[in-house]
């Protein structure tokens, strides 16, 4: 009898075994690197007779060997035109002959044009999927999408999608952008008190030289003169490099639709009245006259305190922002003298050169933001929030729309730290 | 299969794990979408009622000690009154775990195993429930207590590991939806507290049978710290968790956050954790349905009606057609079934066995007022 019960035991255990041994095999039906074709990139856009065009840049299995004539070889993009972005992804599947995999894929590029037409369907679709990752970057392309793929050629890695990666962490030391993923997107564009932005990329071609000239040539105002480096948007940066692609700026959403951009500097402000800014480099105005500007590396002092009252209705917004600043830029003059920077009466003028400076670049800043763009993109909605009991009365006080009859007060207060080796 | 002597922190276990279960498939994101902003507002309200409730129920069981539902319906109408209860309780311990197993399925085979039949997954639990309920109740709670220990703790690291990302004002406006959906109609989330069935079931299992008050009020708070929290960051990490229903808030909450350059996937990490734990509760389900049964129909040995019970869930788990109605099969069960039965019958005949009690026992004056 007890025997009976051990081998009844035993029938089960083993029972149990081969059932989950078999059901989990999955042998006749294998997903692995052999079988599948790993997307790095995503490309949308309008297309020419299909509503969308889907462009994919694929991996090229075992393509790891470092070298920059490699690296255009390594680059497989290919488009499709479709209906939706799954119709798209089965025609490549058919064209591949392997299954398209989503699970790598660390950038969705969106051209300009289709995303002034709103691309809440896409976004919506992207992060149903299993396979998409919600921290593939969001990147608005000033070109077609299919170019910027092809354009992107690592120089410094030997992979794409490590490039894709280190590309974009460049924002955390020049501040010129910020490292938005999908669900970033997707969460502030379902939030009910702010506005989304994008990372704003596009080729740099020959053009963009001449682009930038124009620029300069009509560029009369004094903020953008001081700062006119920070002050270019993707596409247009004067650097030698051809045919290759730049992040620079953001793109700035109202609700899912384009509806303006943001230069390097702009999103420098971005950064700063959203509590999100790391470090960087900018120039102010040289209260000291031995030079036209001092360039200054900018930091956070403290969290950067935003308020929202209403005042006969409309939102009244103050922006209390505490930097800290480094010296960065030096001249002769500035080592001796009275033109010495680190003497206390000078670097009380620096301050207040940069406290000016940055309060008046800020505040036209957030009015571009309120007044042409109608989109909160720092999220000042946040602090309104409070005034209202339910959702009914926020979502009738519908402040996305209210945004545009702002008022703001911007204070800033900076403390310059040091230089670097030269006090 | 008798389970009579099981320890405090195995039986906090046993009441911790029903929630956590349901804690991680789609409980946050119920209370989220039913009060809005208000959800923690509306979860501290119910956990303080939750509190409250159980204390009137140590308070109830202080006479019966030792004493299970199923003892006091004895008491209070007999046989008829404990036939009817224990068949009740049976019937929606084996309903609602089947639609959760089924719902708990599907959300595997969407995320992991998309190639594999639904069947073969449910099969995958059944299987592991025969086998641990024929191995013994206490193999079951010592397992389920290891489990639970690490979902536990699992839970409270992914809940802490949003706080970066948290907005405060997400829980603003303070009312949400209305007063009255938050504090009226939001009571039904009560059902949050869905572990307290296993408070009216557990007294004779406590080897020390007057540590039921402490069992209850610890576990009572544990789950009520696990639902604020689960709430809390789901609410205040996602501003689109007041908007849109996805699949399991557990998988929402780890895919869609960061947790450092290394670990960039930790869903997969915590899934063979979460996969456990469901197992787990599982096999407690048929391990009270068969204490139950074995109450109602007084044999001795559990053992053959094992099988039974495991094929039974398993046939109730493939009604539903998909996720989309095993999701509705289980919220209308909860709604409809166990708030009444929890918070109303059950108290009921509490509260009546206690009359009962004391009519009989009114000229005592040696036994517990």
């Amino acid at each position: 009898m007890k025997f009976l019960t051990h081998f009844r035991k035993f029938v089960i255990v083993i029972l149990g075994i081969f059932i989950v041994i078999f059901a989990f095999s999955g042998a006749y039906n294998t997903q692995n690197i052999d079988r599948l074709a790993y997307v790095i990139a995503i490309g949308l856009d309008v297309g020419e007779h299909e509503p969308l065009k889907l462009s994919i840049q694929l991996s090229r299995p075992g393509s790891t060997k470092s070298s920059s004539d490699q690296s255009s070889d390594n680059n497989i993009v290919n488009s499709v035109e479709c209906s939706s972005i799954e119709s798209g992804l089965n025609l490549f599947d058919s064209y591949v002959s392997r299954k398209i995999n989503l699970s790598h894929c660390k950038v969705v590029v969106i051209s300009e044009e289709l995303a002034s037409q709103g691309i809440s369907d896409y976004t919506y679709t992207l992060l149903n999927s299993v396979e998409m990752s919600p921290h593939a970057n969001v990147i608005i392309c000033k070109s077609d999408s299919e170019d910027f793929l092809i354009s992107s050629k690592p120089i410094l890695e030997s992979l794409a999608s490590n490039y894709y990666e280190t590309a974009l962490s460049s924002s955390e030391y020049t501040g010129y952008t910020e490292n938005v993923t999908l669900i970033n997107f997707f969460s502030d564009y379902t939030d009910s008190f702010k506005e989304p932005v994008a990372i704003l990329g596009a080729v740099n071609s020959e053009q963009s030289n001449s682009l930038s000239e124009i620029k300069n040539d009509n560029s009369s105002n004094s903020i953008s003169d001081i700062n006119k480096d920070s002050s270019y948007i993707a596409g247009e940066t004067p650097i030698s490099s051809k045919d290759n692609i730049e992040n620079m700026g953001l793109a700035v959403f109202h609700g899912d639709k384009l509806v303006g951009e943001l230069n390097g500097l702009e999103s420098i402000f971005h950064l700063v009245v959203s509590n999100k800014l790391e470090s960087c480099n900018i120039s102010i105005p040289n209260p000291l006259g031995d030079s036209e500007s001092i360039d200054v590396n900018l930091r956070l002092a403290k969290r950067t305190k935003n308020n929202t009252k209403f005042v006969n209705g409309s939102p009244y917004i103050t922006s209390n922002i505490n930097v800290e600043i480094k010296i960065l830029s030096t001249t002769e003059e500035s080592n001796r003298g009275n033109s010495d920077y680190f003497t206390k009466e000078n670097m009380a003028k620096i301050e207040e050169s940069c406290n000016k400076y940055l309060s008046e670049s800020i505040t036209n800043y957030l009015y571009k933001t309120s007044k042409q763009f109608n989109s909160d993109i720092d999220g000042f909605g946040k602090y309104a929030v409070k005034y209202f009991l339910t959702m009914q009365d926020w979502n009738n006080y519908n402040w996305l729309e209210s945004y545009k009859d702002s008022t703001f007060n911007v204070n800033v207060n900076s403390t310059l730290k040091s230089g670097y080796t030269f006090i | 299969m008798n389970v009579n002597k099981i320890s405090s922190i195995e039986a906090i276990a046993l009441i911790l794990i029903l929630t956590i279960n349901r804690l991680s498939i789609s409980l946050p994101q119920d209370i989220i979408l039913s009060c809005g902003s208000s959800s923690i507002l509306n979860v501290i309200y119910i956990s303080i009622v939750a509190i409250i409730f159980t204390l009137i129920i140590i308070k109830l069981f202080k006479r019966f000690l030792g004493q299970d539902i199923i003892d006091v319906s004895n008491f209070l109408g007999g046989k008829t009154l404990k036939n009817i209860i224990g068949v009740f309780l049976i019937l929606y311990i084996l309903s609602i775990s089947s639609f959760l197993l089924r719902y708990f399925a599907e959300t595997l085979k969407i995320l992991y195993y998309f190639d594999s039949p639904v069947i073969y997954i449910l099969l995958f639990f059944i299987i592991v429930c025969i086998i641990s309920n024929i191995f013994g109740g206490h193999s079951i709670i010592k397992t389920n207590l290891i489990a639970c220990i690490i979902m536990f703790v699992g839970l409270i690291i992914s809940f802490l590991s949003v706080t970066p990302n948290m907005t405060i004002q997400r829980s603003l406006p303070i009312l949400g939806y209305g007063a009255e959906q938050t504090f009226f109609y939001g009571l039904t989330n009560l059902i949050a507290f869905n572990g307290l069935l296993i408070l009216y079931l557990v007294p004779p299992m406590l080897s020390n049978k007057s540590d039921f008050k402490k069992v209850a009020i610890i576990s009572i708070v544990l789950t009520a710290i696990l639902i604020i929290f689960a709430v809390g960051s789901i609410l205040l990490g996602f501003s689109f968790s007041t908007q849109i229903d996805k699949i399991s808030s557990l998988y929402m909450l780890l895919s869609n956050n960061v947790f450092g350059k290394y670990l960039q996937h930790p869903e997969s990490l915590f899934s063979f954790t979460w996969i456990l734990s469901f197992m787990s509760y599982i096999n407690i389900a048929c391990m009270i349905c068969i204490q139950l049964m074995k109450k109602v129909t007084n044999i001795k040995n559990g053992k053959p009606l094992v099988i039974p019970i495991a094929i039974i869930i398993f046939f109730l788990a493939l009604i539903p057609k998909n996720l989309v109605y095993a999701h509705s099969f289980e919220d209308t069960l909860y709604k409809f079934i166990g708030i009444p039965v929890l918070f109303i019958i059950l108290p009921l005949i509490l509260i009546f066995a206690n009359r009962k009690y004391e009519k009989i026992h009114k000229n005592d004056y040696d036994v517990p007022k």
